[in-house]
């Protein structure tokens, strides 16, 4: 060991001796070049282009470093002929080897260091921008000055200052190993930055086609550095080692150090497609899996889930959080959409390229103001391209559970609207004055049984021209004034098309009021303090509140009454039904055990046949509750029982008499008004 | 008497030419054996091979040793004179021997420094600076220093005008006189192998074509002087080319 010590100290002695000059001119043009470009372009450098600053800057002395040094450390032993020396003295050629490699390693760190210290000096001197530029401008002058330069040469070589050093360090290792197969150093650096960039080119692909899987650019650059460090060293020791061991044999270090890159690019593709599929492979029992949304098929046969494992993955939000360094850590998963047959228990997982999540159909979602409950006849799959945008959508028949279309997004064919007329019929729990379904589409009433003027191709985007409530025997809403919701003043019946103005002396706005008939909105008498709804009046007069202790909550759209509270707001107030028409209340009776500790309820859905889905909270401590109104609105049941906000139980879907909710993110439950709990997904 | 180098079939190719078609040569210990040929022959490659530095096909082995597979220690036990100094330019002598004394185990400063007292090498002049007879005795002398069992010369005295010529060949002379040891030498200079030769192995046409003691070539036996050896070898390259 001695002896291979003395023979590396040997070779490292001659490196020195044989670059001392190249080495000294880079330490003399770092501060030059540095001085100068301050000089020049301080201003600019400092504040504007900080970071970029630092980085050209080390780039260029690191660049000096490659050219002159790296790419000279063994094509220059070829061009002076001193090979064969290195051939044929006793342990030389292992030991040249590591030194010549020990020696770039200790140039990189010293220009690295040097250049540092050189900018931190520069910016300091240029009014200080090291940790706090603010803080630096003031201190221009006298001993603050020397403080500040004090300051910053201490705060300046920060991690990411060496972690760039080692970038550009690890690009002078692969000019160190084009240069064992060139034996000219004039083109091993750009050699090596064409050998990169071809290497570079198919992983920059993979992570463009699988952005979710990328690490973060500190990550990646401190991983690519480290992985590609001992790469370019291997492949150099084999291709100096082995490939350079006999003269005469020109293209041996190449083919020798190239099968290293073969191998090392085919097992680092290798690894990574592995570690990619078996990292999308979600397991419902890993800890962080996440049930995302979940829709029941209509006929039950056939549960929609859509699920990720840790923080959800979508489009580049994540990628975006990452660069502001707000990750979380907790690396996420795409959305996965699953489909489980719950009669076999039979579950066939969709991918996607970027994320795959199942969603209801967008016209059915515009049904009403809230979202209907009835297992849908059709969903939407939508597959997600890297800019969040759908890139596809997949209509699925959620009865026979199978997909029917793939089309663009935005586009319908005569399937895709057939599914859509079903899935309009199914969710509707509007009825008109015949009894038959209706619904809004388009801004437009639509009805049950009609014939719909449909083109298929692509659908245009509709604004929200008007904010549209069913009452008994109509819809009636606001007509959006251009360019705001404020103050709209015209109200519409959009059945007949009359159109009238409101004479209200209140502020209304959007959907902040909810029509209730031609005469009332209920809603806030001052949108700037939404306290307090009341019954408004259009056509002029006093708004109208319940009476004593009777809290309106919300008004039943279609209905023509109020959601309303009684009891102290602490807790324990009950349910009741107020009409304002005639004053008359009701209280809603508990099919079952009610909830305790009741501070709010709210209304959230509908089923089809008309039941009204609530949310209830408790205050202290917050939790939330779900129950179902009768559709007669006399009696409720609870669907399960408090849960903590952050882990909720949520709705899924209402069946004929039982209710299915997401538990826990993790499970989708079905309960029986018995109170029996069936977990449906995962088995 | 043992036999310091053993080769064997030796065959070495570069691309398409095959320039050693199956060398078979044995070199006795102790006797100072030439290489003669004329250019191209494979002088240079035969002592590459043995030392390791060229690959091929056959048996090489040097003090018992094989040039592939125990490098270190058969390089640490010969020394070698290259065609042309292969020290680097800005070394002094003095520089090269700090360098060459970390990679061999019994290097001797002493004997280093008698050597380039004895060969008259500069001291305060770097290899770029030195003449072709300056620095072929300082090879030489680095070639000398540890002591080698085994020494090869590659064509050591080609390209030296006469004089010079005259003066290193009297040099390595002497120094080959110091102390016992097997010497292969590798020259087209039939002068030099008539002066210095024990034993005289021809090469051409890629093979050994003959090898033996030197007065064997020459007619007077043990009479024979070294302008007689010269001629008869002269005669006998002709015969073998």
């Amino acid at each position: 060991m001695m002896t291979w010590l003395r023979t590396f100290g040997a070779w490292l002695w001659k490196e020195w001796r044989d670059h001392r000059a190249v080495v000294v001119g880079i330490l003399i043009a770092i501060p030059a070049l540095t001085a100068l470009a301050f000089w020049a372009f301080g201003d600019h450098l400092a504040t504007v282009y900080l970071h970029a600053t630092r980085a050209v800057f080390l780039g260029i002395a690191l660049g000096l470093v490659n050219f002159a040094i790296a790419a000279s450390l063994f094509a220059g032993e070829t061009r002076r002929g001193t090979m064969r020396t290195v051939r044929r003295l006793p342990r030389a050629v292992g030991s040249a080897f590591a030194a010549k490699v020990t020696f770039l390693a200790l140039v990189v760190v010293l220009v690295t260091a040097w250049q540092g210290m050189c900018l931190a000096i520069a910016e300091a001197g240029n009014g200080g921008i090291g940790t706090d530029f603010g803080y630096r401008q003031g201190a221009d002058v006298g001993a603050i000055r020397a403080m500040a330069i004090w300051d910053d040469l201490g705060a300046f070589p920060a991690s990411a200052w060496w972690l760039n050093g080692l970038g550009y360090g690890v690009v002078c290792l692969w000019t160190l190993l084009v240069s064992t197969w060139l034996g000219r150093s004039g083109v091993a650096g750009v050699g090596a930055l064409v050998v990169l960039a071809a290497l570079g080119t198919p992983f920059f692909l993979f992570f463009l086609a699988h952005p979710y899987f990328f690490p973060g650019p500190m990550a990646l650059v401190g991983w690519t550095a480290g992985l590609s460090a001992a790469v370019a060293l291997v492949a150099s020791a084999v291709s100096f080692l082995w490939g350079g061991r006999f003269e005469g044999r020109v293209l041996r270090p190449f083919l020798l150090g190239g099968a290293v890159l073969l191998v090392a690019l085919g097992g680092g593709y290798a690894y990574a497609h592995v570690a990619l599929a078996d990292w999308l492979d979600i397991d419902p029992r890993d800890e962080n899996f996440t049930i995302y949304d979940a829709h029941v098929g209509a006929g039950e046969r056939y549960l929609f889930v859509s699920v990720h494992r840790g923080d959800a993955w979508v489009g580049d939000s994540n990628l975006s959080a990452r660069e502001h360094a707000t990750w979380t850590g907790k690396r996420g998963t795409p959305l996965q959409a699953w489909v489980m047959d719950l009669e076999t228990g039979a579950l066939r997982k969709y991918r996607g390229d970027i994320g795959r999540y199942f969603m209801e159909v967008s016209e059915c979602m515009s049904v009403g103001p809230y979202r209907s409950y009835e297992p849908a006849p059709a969903l939407v799959c939508y597959d997600l391209g890297v800019d969040k945008s759908a890139m596809a959508v997949t209509w699925w028949d959620t009865v026979a559970g199978e997909p029917r279309r793939t089309l663009p997004p935005r586009v319908r064919d005569a399937v895709s609207l057939d599914l859509v007329r079903k899935t309009l019929s199914a969710c509707s729990w509007q009825r008109d004055a015949e009894g038959r379904r209706v619904w809004l589409r388009d801004n437009q009433v639509e009805r049950e049984g009609q014939t719909f003027p449909e083109v298929e191709g692509v659908v245009a985007r509709v604004e929200r021209e008007r904010f549209l409530w069913p009452v008994p025997g109509g819809w009636y809403g606001w007509r959006k004034a251009k360019g705001t919701v404020r103050n709209p003043n015209v109200f519409v019946d959009i059945d007949t098309g009359r159109e009238w103005a409101v004479t209200t002396d209140y502020r209304l706005s959007g959907y902040g009021n909810n029509v209730m008939s031609p005469d009332y909105t209920w809603g806030y008498l001052n949108p700037q303090k939404p306290m307090g709804r009341k019954l408004i009046p259009l056509r002029g007069g006093p708004a109208i509140a319940p009476k004593g202790e009777l809290e309106g909550l919300s008004s039943i759209v279609g209905r023509n009454l109020v959601l309303a509270m009684r009891g102290p707001k602490s807790g324990a107030r009950t349910v009741h039904v107020w009409n304002p028409a005639s004053g008359d209340e009701f209280a809603i009776r508990w099919d079952g055990p009610g909830p305790e500790g009741l501070a709010n309820a709210s209304l959230y859905g509908w089923g089809g046949d008309g039941r009204v889905l609530l949310m209830l909270a408790s205050v202290s401590p917050t939790r939330t509750a779900w129950a179902v109104l009768s559709p007669d609105l006399r009696t409720a049941r609870l669907l399960s029982g408090w849960a903590r906000w952050s882990n909720h139980k949520r709705p899924v879907a209402l069946l004929r008499d039982d209710s299915v909710v997401i538990a826990e993110r993790k499970q989708v439950v079905r309960y029986a008004p018995g109170g029996e709990v069936e977990v449906l997904f995962p088995r | 008497m043992e036999t310091a180098i053993r080769i064997d079939g030796l065959h070495m190719r570069f691309g398409r030419k095959h320039v050693l078609r199956g060398v078979d040569l044995e070199v006795p210990e102790g006797a100072t054996t030439v290489l003669l040929g004329s250019n191209g022959e494979g002088k240079t490659t035969l002592l590459n091979a043995c030392l390791g530095v060229l690959a091929y096909e056959g048996r090489i082995e040097l003090l018992g040793m094989d040039p592939r597979r125990q490098a270190t220690a058969l390089r640490g036990a010969i020394g070698y004179v290259p065609s042309v100094p292969d020290a680097y330019d800005w070394m002094r002598i003095g520089d090269w021997f700090r360098f060459l004394r970390a990679h061999y185990a019994q290097w001797d400063n002493e004997r280093a420094n008698a050597l380039v007292e004895q060969l008259e090498v500069p001291t305060r002049t770097p290899f770029e600076a030195m003449s072709r007879g300056q620095g072929m005795k300082a090879m030489l002398a680095s070639a000398l220093a540890h002591r080698p069992e085994l020494l090869l010369l590659d064509e050591p005295f080609g390209g030296l005008d006469p004089l010079v010529r005259e003066d290193v060949l009297r040099n390595v002379i002497t120094a080959l006189g110091d102390e016992p040891r097997t010497v292969l030498m590798a020259t087209h200079d039939l002068d030099v192998a008539a002066r210095i030769a024990d034993r005289i192995a021809v090469l051409a046409d890629g093979r050994i074509a003959r090898e033996e003691k030197v007065l064997a070539f020459a007619a007077g036996g043990e009479a024979a002087t070294p302008d007689t050896i010269r001629d008869a070898l002269a005669d006998c390259v002709k015969e073998v080319a």
